[in-house]
């Protein structure tokens, strides 16, 4: 307690001494900001710091506390989950992925994990590849799962992507199962493909294509007014 | 009398060559060859605008009509241009060679006239021209129109909405092609 109130005194003379210089430079008709600070000064300042210190502290006894008391038992398996969407793009048409991670922070191992995610109608998705019901028998404490899952948008506009639902039982001996959300990614446009190929395609055999249409055009005017050229500019070289 | 009439006759063959070789008017012929190559350069870019720039086919079949009949109709006066400006150009530089090649030919023939012979050479000369102006006039101002369409539409248009894109680009490449035919250097 003394080596903190002396580290404090330090801290105070040495900030005195800068309050003191900043105090000099700064001019009088400066607006507020810097007003306020020149008069509220060191003696008000510190206490303010103390005070909040002193709530944080407060708070922070009060969550161990919370987490303490609305902790099941300790050697209950408590899981945390989320979802999100890997792509950058969300098209219409083209392969979407989502993915699961399924953490458990308890001590023990979570029993009989079942995700479930209904969040994506059959009518806007299509599933491409994995299932959107899984099941574990157990995870294990302080490790985690991950689940992907390939959906295929069928149409175009924005959808809400809501949380999947997991459930699982705490303990081994638990008759009744424990729910969760995973976390939500929140609302997604999904682009039209026309405007995403617009966009991003190369269309390399679109392209081909069109040179290949240009060619006759460019190739065989050209040919014909070569042959003739050449017909006729050959005695040039000749005369000089 | 017969020879005074073939003689008119040909003096109005000769009217004709040199009123041919001076005027902008072309032959039916070389004017369908320069619509048909027109019409054919201004479809093109229909599918580049249909595949690339993802524009509906039928949706848009007015708009490509109206695009490619006015692209149409100013790629073809660009050809004209061009292959006036090109004939005389290329008519003194062929002289020598074409006059060498028929005096060379017509070396043998003691019955022609050297009036013949030199309407003979006039009328080849006329020929290589024409033949060299229109095919050089086609594929320059093919080669003109496509580049200066691409650029239009895929560079200067780029973020511009696909049917305005359309008429924008085809009208300037066209417009742009038709002006350019009109100088006379």
């Amino acid at each position: 307690m003394e080596k903190k109130d002396m580290v404090t005194q330090k801290y105070d003379e040495a900030h005195k001494e800068k309050t003191k210089t900043a105090a000099t430079r700064i001019p009088t008709y400066l607006p507020s900001p810097y007003y306020a600070q020149k008069h509220i000064g060191k003696d008000k300042i510190f206490p303010l710091i103390s005070q909040c210190s002193m709530k944080l502290w407060v708070a922070a006894i009060l969550l161990s506390f919370t987490c303490y008391t609305f902790g099941d038992e300790e050697n209950s398996a408590r899981l945390l989950a989320s979802k999100n969407i890997l792509n950058q793009y969300l098209v219409e048409g083209r392969d979407l992925t989502v993915e699961y991670k399924i953490f458990n922070i308890g001590a023990s191992a979570a029993l009989d994990v079942a995700l479930r995610d209904e969040g994506f109608p059959e009518a806007d998705f299509e599933v491409v590849r994995g299932n959107l019901e899984v099941k574990w028998d157990r995870i294990a404490p302080a490790s985690n799962v991950t689940h992907v899952v390939v959906v295929k948008p069928l149409q175009y506009g924005y959808f809400n992507f809501s949380s999947g639902v997991v459930s699982y039982k705490e303990t081994e001996g638990a008759t009744e199962s424990t729910f969760g959300y995973t976390s939500a990614p929140g609302e997604g446009g999904i682009v039209n493909s026309k405007d995403f190929d617009r966009k991003f395609s190369p269309h390399v055999l679109d392209w081909s294509v069109f040179a290949v249409m240009t060619l006759p055009s460019l190739v065989i005017p050209f040919l014909l007014f070569y042959r003739s050229k050449s017909r006729y500019d050959q005695p040039k070289p000749k005369k000089n | 009398m017969s020879s005074k009439s073939a003689k008119n006759k040909q003096l109005t063959k000769e009217e004709e060559l040199l009123l041919q070789d001076f005027s902008r008017n072309v032959s039916t012929k070389s004017s369908a060859l320069f619509y048909g190559n027109a019409l054919i350069v201004s479809a093109i870019p229909i599918w580049l605008f249909w595949r690339i720039h993802q524009m509906d086919l039928y949706q848009s079949g007015i708009l490509f009509a109206v695009g490619t009949i006015i692209s149409t109709y100013l790629v073809a006066l660009a050809y004209k241009n061009v292959k006036f400006v090109l004939k005389h150009k290329i008519a003194l530089k062929r002289e020598d060679a074409v006059s060498r090649e028929m005096t060379k030919k017509f070396a043998d023939d003691k019955k022609m006239t050297k009036k013949e012979k030199d309407e003979r050479i006039l009328w080849k000369k006329n020929e290589v021209a024409d033949y060299e102006a229109t095919t050089f006039s086609i594929f320059y101002n093919n080669a003109l129109y496509l580049a200066l369409l691409i650029v239009c539409s895929f560079y200067v248009l780029r973020s511009v909405g696909p049917t305005f894109n359309y008429l924008a680009s085809v009208g300037l490449a066209a417009g742009l092609l038709a002006l350019f035919s009109t100088s006379t250097k």
